[in-house]
């Protein structure tokens, strides 16, 4: 019950988020950007503007809105990104085992050694800022579990009956891995792929916080952060609302991923029954 | 007399093990040591004995599913190994396999049919309607019926998996069927549909089987010869009438007096038949009583004929 | 029957069950009424096909059901006290003490991160409120008792070290450690070689033998059931449909399903010399539609056998 009721929230909150970023350009009143009126800076929440304005007199409610069109595309981007990195490789090196097994296991290691912001940072600092560069340099950096996952699972599904069988049909090794393997461990991948979605939703926003992600004016829920920043005490609604914007999608898109893994996982689904 | 189908000849299979210390010396685990075997056109051979006796890697070796370490393996004359063996394709037609496990031997993301199609289409045999009127006969061939294609494995029996697993092996029309503990993971009662099917298929197919089993009740009901091994040796080798009347190498004894059988448990009547006399000064290798080091290099022994087609493993 | 000598033996059962029904919720019924006593002493066979229901009943009388699984009605009195009114604490404080189980697998049962000595010795500290040492010198007496070499070392190994009947054989030690009375042994030779299934079956009658320990063995293998058992009960389809003393049961089959599984099972040394011989299939002997009737449980009194030598 407890678990439906946090998927059913989980999915609630992503959906929202997928609305404002799809709606942003019908759904708000004020251009996020251009809409700066200093002589309306730092105004409380108001009917003219429900979340108050920034330190500009930019209207806050447009900016979440716009932001999250930039974090939702990084989210789901990079995280396609990686679970393809992610799959391919483990897929990969589970099945043919052998040198190439032990450079890919070597790599994922260096990858969960070092912290993954910091690494892309490092890519940020040479690609510079803007969208593009966010999505690659997050893309690249997080594909370590996925690849684990894939990894193990691929080494025991190879050993089982239908693998062996379509081998010795005569399928091709690649083959055998699009058709026998990869649908077997779409689930968990999927899994980490939505949790990862969060993850990658609060790195933008950290990127964007440190002056490497989204180049302001653009609105991004970190950069309105860093905006913000020297505004918590006279105007707190300008850093509190896309905060909350960023919990609220962290918080969805893992709950959403719980709820998924629990209901792939079929011990899970006899417990719950 | 005619020439064998396959001839497995001095088939060496060794695995290297993890050493006991980090410069200790290396071990290595012989699975199969020298094992020779034949099969004819339309026999059913048997290889019996316990878990890691070798009679699986054995047989993958013959499926091309493990590389042999040495020894080559000869399919109407010409080598299914080392060089100039054929690809993975060309070898599909040659061999298929039955798995034991009918729960793991199943994609449980493909349709029945789906699985029975693609083979088809990757031969180049069938596509479209006809593959679907060829799957539509094996299944039935096999005792299901054609409307069985559109399902997923979840939706079947135990039984009813297994026919899908002998369906999928025979989709290629194969020489060999390699059945590797057929009916040991299913009832008792589908046992007997599954032995009887598999019997039928192969008088009618014209099929050579290759039966890895440790069921000896069921060894001796489906076999033509049958080959014992234990601790990657072939120790008695035979046509079946023989292993069975006369039992000689004592892991055989062992083996056939182990099986639970009701009838000689309550009777009271559980006696093994006489072993069959052997040369003088010579004998049984290996030494039973003791558990054999797999780690370590066997004693020299031979295979020794003790009667006509039934030989037992001999050390001077 | 109503002789003199059989007072004594012919006491209460130990266990009792009677017009047991699992299910799954109300409607779902898997086990559909089934009733049958153990004697002390007495070796008592479940036989029947995956989905017959012997699992699920030898687990209700240990308690350990799984949920969604739940025994809906009925009542599995051991000893005379109705288990299903029982506590879970007390229920808990049961099993491993007077009554106890073993499992098929042995290496899921075993907790691979302790060495065996312990898992053997925990049975003490816990029910016999020993000190460890104390515990850990009876565990090693245990592993002598099931005849494991060099008990001394092997306690102190774990359990992937070991091969799979020498682990079985530690799973009896725990399940007998603490002398039960009602042992239950869930196809405890199932995933054993054949030449070692011989020797784990012979221990478990010795050992139950020399204490007077019933045992309840479930059982797909009618080989291993005439072996062990004195009485036998046939499941099919939820019911028990036949009890009868082994021998009587293998001479003289009286429900259609038992004959039809003694018929279809490959019999070493039925094979003609000639030819090959079809098996005979159990739908042959038994319809489809004379199984999972409701029908009364065919039985015959127990045999006087039993009375004469427990």
């Amino acid at each position: 019950m407890r678990l439906r009721f946090n998927f059913a929230l989980g999915l609630l909150l992503a959906l929202l988020v997928i609305a404002a970023a799809v709606g942003s350009g019908w759904l708000a009143p004020y251009d996020p950007v251009m809409d700066a009126d200093l002589m309306n800076s730092e105004m409380p929440p108001s009917w003219e503007h429900w979340l108050g304005t920034d330190g500009q007199g930019r209207d806050v409610f447009s900016r979440v809105l716009f932001g999250a069109r930039v974090s939702l595309t990084v989210g789901l981007v990079s995280q396609l990104i990686n679970s393809c990195i992610g799959t391919a490789l483990g897929v990969s090196a589970g099945y043919f085992g052998g040198w190439w097994d032990d450079l890919v296991n070597g790599l994922t290691n260096v990858m969960l050694a070092i912290p993954s912001l910091v690494f892309a940072l490092a890519i940020m600092a040479v690609l510079g800022p803007g969208l593009p560069s966010l999505l690659i340099a997050l893309g690249l950096t997080n594909w370590s579990w996925t690849c684990r996952i894939a990894r193990s699972s691929t080494l025991s599904l190879k050993s089982q009956g239908f693998v062996q069988a379509a081998k010795t049909a005569g399928f091709g090794d690649t083959n055998i891995m699009r058709t026998q393997i990869l649908p077997n461990i779409l689930g968990p991948v999927l899994v980490i792929a939505t949790l990862g979605i969060g993850g990658a939703v609060l790195a933008e926003a950290a990127l964007s916080f440190l002056g490497v992600g989204i180049r302001p004016p653009q609105p991004s829920w970190g950069n309105m952060l860093t905006d913000a920043r020297e505004l918590i005490r006279t105007a707190p609604w300008a850093s509190v609302f896309p905060g909350l914007a960023i919990f609220a999608t962290v918080l969805g898109f893992n709950l959403l991923g719980d709820g998924l893994r629990d209901m792939l996982d079929p011990h899970m689904r006899t417990r719950r029954t | 007399m005619s020439r064998p189908l396959l001839e497995i000849r001095d088939l060496t299979v060794h695995f290297p093990l993890p050493r006991q210390a980090p410069l200790g010396r290396k071990r290595t685990l012989r699975a199969v040591q020298g094992v020779n075997l034949t099969l004819n056109e339309g026999e059913c051979l048997s290889i019996v004995g316990e878990s890691g006796c070798g009679k699986s890697t054995t047989a993958l070796t013959v499926m091309g599913l493990q590389e042999p370490t040495s020894g080559e393996i000869l399919f109407q004359g010409k080598p299914l190994t080392g060089p100039g063996a054929p690809s993975r394709k060309e070898r599909a037609r040659i061999a298929q396999m039955v798995f034991q496990d009918p729960y793991a031997s199943l994609n449980p993301r493909q349709t029945i049919g789906r699985m029975l199609s693609a083979q088809l289409a990757l031969h180049g045999i069938a596509r479209g309607r006809e593959a679907g009127d060829r799957v539509a006969a094996m299944l039935k061939r096999v005792g299901l019926t054609s409307d069985h294609a559109d399902r997923y494995p979840h939706e079947f029996s135990g039984g009813q998996r297994q026919r899908i697993g002998i369906a999928r092996a025979l989709m290629l029309d194969p020489k060999i069927l390699v059945l590797d503990e057929p009916v040991s993971a299913l009832d008792v009662s589908i046992q007997a549909q599954i032995i009887n099917l598999l019997m039928d298929l192969q008088e009618t197919l014209g099929l050579s089987y290759i039966m890895i089993s440790h069921d000896l009740s069921v060894v001796e009901h489906v076999s033509d010869r049958v080959a014992v091994m234990y601790f990657g040796r072939v120790v008695e080798e035979g046509d079946w009438h023989s292993i069975f009347s006369r039992p000689t190498h004592p892991y055989t004894r062992r083996l056939i007096g182990s099986v639970p059988d009701p009838d000689a448990i309550l009777t009271g009547a559980r006696g093994l038949p006489d072993a069959a006399p052997v040369p003088d000064a010579s004998r049984f290798s290996p030494d039973i009583s003791r558990r054999p080091n797999p780690d370590e290099e066997p004693e020299p022994s031979a295979l020794v004929r003790i009667g006509e087609s039934h030989s037992v493993r001999l050390a001077q | 029957m109503s002789g003199a000598p059989s007072d004594s033996v012919r006491a209460d059962p130990v266990l009792s069950v009677r017009d047991l029904r699992i299910g799954v919720g109300r409607n779902n019924e898997l086990l559909h009424g089934v009733s049958f006593d153990i004697l002390p002493g007495e070796t008592y066979g479940l036989v029947g096909e995956s989905g017959s229901g012997k699992s699920i009943t030898g687990l209700s009388v240990m308690g350990l059901l799984k949920r969604p699984l739940q025994v809906t009605a009925g009542s599995i009195s051991f000893q005379g006290e109705d288990m299903l009114k029982l506590g879970r604490r007390a229920r808990r404080k049961l099993r491993g003490d007077r009554m106890a189980m073993i499992f098929q697998e042995p290496m899921t049962a075993l907790n691979p991160l302790a060495t065996i000595g312990r898992q053997i010795a925990e049975m003490f500290v816990i029910h016999r409120g020993m000190g460890w040492s104390e515990a850990r010198r009876k565990a090693v007496e245990a592993l002598e008792s099931v005849r494991v070499p060099s008990p001394e070392e092997r306690a102190r190994s774990y359990p992937h070290q070991l091969s799979g009947g020498m682990r079985q054989r530690v799973m009896i030690a725990i399940a007998l450690a603490c002398r039960p009375d009602l042992l239950i042994a869930d196809e405890p030779t199932t995933a054993l070689d054949v030449t070692v299934q011989a020797g784990v079956l012979e221990l478990i009658a010795e050992l139950c033998k020399a204490e007077g320990t019933a045992v309840l063995l479930v059982s797909h293998d009618l080989g291993v059931i005439a072996n062990m058992c004195r009485r036998v009960g046939v499941m099919d389809r939820g019911r028990l449909v036949e009890e009868q003393d082994t021998k009587a049961l293998f001479e003289n089959p009286l429900h259609p399903y038992t004959r039809g599984l003694l018929a279809a099972r490959p019999r070493l040394g039925s094979r003609p010399v000639a030819g090959r011989g079809r098996l005979t299939e159990l739908d042959e002997v038994v319809a489809d539609e004379e199984r999972g009737r409701e029908a009364p449980t065919l039985t015959t009194p127990r045999g006087l056998r039993l009375e004469a030598t427990a």
